[in-house]
Formats: C-alpha cells, structure tokens, sequence
C-alpha cells in the first residue's frame, strides 16, 4: 500500500457549520483498484458474494457479469467493475482493511505525478475532464496501466470511478428531492451555489456520481481499492 | 435460543411481542431475496440487549434514523411514527414494533439512548432503538437508501424516511419526507399484521 501523508483539503461543497478546508489523516491506500482475479478469490472463500449467492438486496443483477462475458483470464488484471458497495465493502473487511472515506479519497486524488496538490494546474484537470468526456469503453487497461500520482497510487483518474466508504454522505441530490429536510437553509440551492470551487467540474461529476447511486448499484465503469488506517 | 428478561409476570410476556427473538438455526434460507435481515451485524438495544440483525425478523416494523442530539426533524419523524402506530387497531399496534436506529454511535452511548426514551416517553415495549459501530450503521441504512452527513460540531443532516418493513425483512413502503401522508403506511402496516 502507499502511504498519504495527512494535509489538508478544501471540500468542493462549503457547508454551514462545517470547516472549508477538511484535515485528513494519514492513511494507507491501495496502489492498485482491486482487480477482477482478487475479487474472484474473495468470492470463493466468501461464497455469500458469488455472482450465484449473492442476494439481489446487496446487488443488481448486472452483478459481476464480466465474469460471463469474458475470459477471466483475459480480464485478471483488469479493475473489478460490476461491483456493489455492499460488495465492495466486504472485501475490503476480508482484507482487514476498508474503503476510503470520501475526503481520503479526495485528496489522495487530487495528487498530481509531481504535486501533493493538483487540483491548481489547469493542465491536470483538463487530462481528468477529457477521460470524464470518453465514453465508458468496452475494454478497460490493466490496473498497473494506471499512471501513478505523487503518493505512489495509480489510476486515481483515467480508468474507473471509485467507491468510498461514507458515498451516501453526498446529499446532492437527495436533497433537491427534498427528501433530507433537516435544515432547508443548508441545502437549499445545492450544487454550484455551494461549492467552493465551481471550476472543479471533475469533481462535480464524482459528487454527482456518488448522491445518484445507491449501494446495490452495479457499474460497468465503477471499482474500487482499498484504504486501512495507518 | 435467547431470551429477554423483564421484570413482568411469565403470562404476561406472552401476550407481548418479543423484540429480540432467537435466531441460531441459519433460518435466512428461508427469507426472501429482498430481505435486510440477509446482513448480520451485531446491534445493541437502550436496555443493553445485544443482538444480530437477523433476530429481528418476525415483527413488522416502522424503522427511522435518528439521534439523540437531533434537535430538528426527529422529533417530528417521532411524532409522525406515533401517529401512525395511534391510527392502528389494537391488535396490529400491540404487534408492530417501532425501530429506531442512531446515527451518532460515537456520542448516542447505550445509557443516552435508554435516558432519551425515557425522556420522549418512549419507554415502551414495543418501542426500541438501536446503538450499533459506524460500520454496521452505515451498511444498514444504506440498505434503507438512508442518507446522512455529520454537519459541524454536533448536528447530522440526513433523510427523513420513514419505513415499513414486513415481518420477514422486506421494506414495504417508504416515507421519504416529512409532507407526505401516513394513511397509506397505517393502511399497509395493518394488513401486514
């Protein structure tokens, strides 16, 4: 695992009450997204997450279909797609470790090859927006094919999205259903209004992502690595 | 097997529905495919009992997400369960047993819990809340599509939902915000009785 030194990070959403800049700890993270012969194993020896066990309340019935699509051996390497939180969580457990929380992951990610932080230089913003602009392609590299960023992890942008563990923290768009009043004056006029940094339309799009699925989703360009506490 | 102990007479307990109840035999075979209690995760109740998740089959259930320091919409998500256990008949409100899950594990200790049901005149049979790790939390209310953000120091935004979940697990109906009408959940929670 690589090491993330802790630092500090300005959220996308500035919230009432909340600081602006979020102080992560230190943490390990995977190098690597948990690739499909990794997951494969898991399911063996967890057989309540084989694609044949596995209840439809954890997961869609898309649920690991690569598996049928392809050789495995051909996608061994390839990240784990196809995967539900409810899943993802659980191997992360097997591995005594976790998934990431959604700052960790944030600011693991905004690490650029050279820079602690990125998320300045326009250059490297616009290479994560034109992977974000690609279709979701049929075929998906290796999970070492990732470039790696200044901590050492790989593929942060450019070959999946990725799980974090507290996803259903994103109240986004739970809250312009209205369905979370807890304090409208916290929420009302989400999305840009709030955000700090409107130009980080990356982000958004994670932001987006993780308040629309919910934790039996299952997508074909959606993996995940794992974190562990140092 | 398990049993709860309670400082009432043996006939009586008879007559009252058990909130905890023994599962060891690996009957979730039987549950259906939609079913919560397919998660095991250990939980604790305000008076202490620990039990999995799984035990808690065989009752319907009304189950919200609240806290104790929620100063805002729980006391209305409360209000609101206690009008629709009201409007039940009496058979079907003796039976449906009212579940309420903190989101503040780290601050809602089993003492708090217990004291906070006193406190809102929850002390009741067939009312009970439960104190679990953030993991197991954040797991079960995913799996109500339950969202929910610390915001600052104390306060914890997150969804009003109200659930109906039959007596094998499966959620029937939901009440995802504090405007709609809880006639249709009395309607159902009656049937399913």
């Amino acid at each position: 695992m690589a090491r993330i030194d802790g630092g500090n990070y300005t959220a996308l959403y500035k919230q009432e009450g909340s600081a602006e800049v979020i102080t992560v700890a230190p943490f390990y993270s995977d190098k690597f997204q948990v690739n499909n012969q990794q997951f494969l194993n898991f399911t063996k020896s967890t057989t309540k997450w084989s694609k044949q066990n596995i209840k439809p309340i954890f997961a869609e019935s898309t649920y690991l279909q690569q598996f049928e699509l392809s050789n495995t051996e051909d996608i061994a390497n390839q990240p784990v797609v196809n995967v539900s939180w409810f899943a993802a969580m659980a191997y992360c457990k097997a591995q005594n470790k976790r998934l990431p929380t959604l700052d960790e992951w944030e600011y693991a990610a905004r690490a650029s090859a050279s820079h602690i932080d990125g998320s300045r230089s326009a250059e490297f913003r616009e290479r994560i927006l034109r992977w974000y602009s690609m279709p979701a392609s049929a075929g998906l590299p290796n999970v070492s094919e990732g470039e790696a960023n200044y901590w050492g992890v790989h593929g942060m942008h450019g070959v999946v999205w990725e799980m974090v563990r507290d996803f259903n923290t994103a109240l986004v768009t739970g809250e312009s259903r209205g369905d979370s009043a807890l304090d409208k004056q916290l929420f009302c006029g989400a999305g840009a209004a709030s955000a700090v940094d409107p130009s980080d339309y990356a982000a958004f799009m994670r932001y987006a992502l993780r308040s629309s699925y919910t934790a039996n989703y299952t997508l074909n360009s959606l993996g995940f690595r794992c974190a562990k506490d140092l | 097997m398990k049993t709860i102990s309670l400082s009432v007479p043996f006939c009586m307990l008879l007559l009252l529905p058990s909130i905890t109840k023994a599962d060891s035999d690996g009957a979730n075979q039987t549950l259906p495919d939609t079913s919560i209690y397919h998660i095991e995760s250990s939980w604790q109740d305000q008076h202490g009992e620990t039990f999995n998740i799984t035990e808690l089959k065989g009752e319907v259930r009304l189950v919200a997400f609240v806290y104790t320091y929620c100063e805002h919409t729980c006391p209305i998500i409360i209000t609101r369960i206690r009008s629709i256990v009201n409007a039940l008949s009496k058979d079907a409100k003796q039976k449906t047993i009212v579940t309420l899950v903190t989101l503040d594990p780290k601050r809602d200790t089993v003492e708090r819990v217990k004291q906070y049901m006193i406190d809102k005149d929850l002390d009741d049979q067939n009312w009970q809340i439960l104190v679990g790790t953030a993991d197991d939390v954040l797991t079960l209310s995913a799996l109500f599509d339950v969202r929910y953000k610390p915001m600052g120091e104390s306060d914890i935004a997150h969804s009003n939902a109200i659930t109906l979940v039959d007596k094998q697990g499966v959620v029937r109906m939901q009440l995802r915000n504090l405007s709609q009408s809880t006639e249709k959940m009395v309607k159902l929670t009656e049937e399913l009785n």
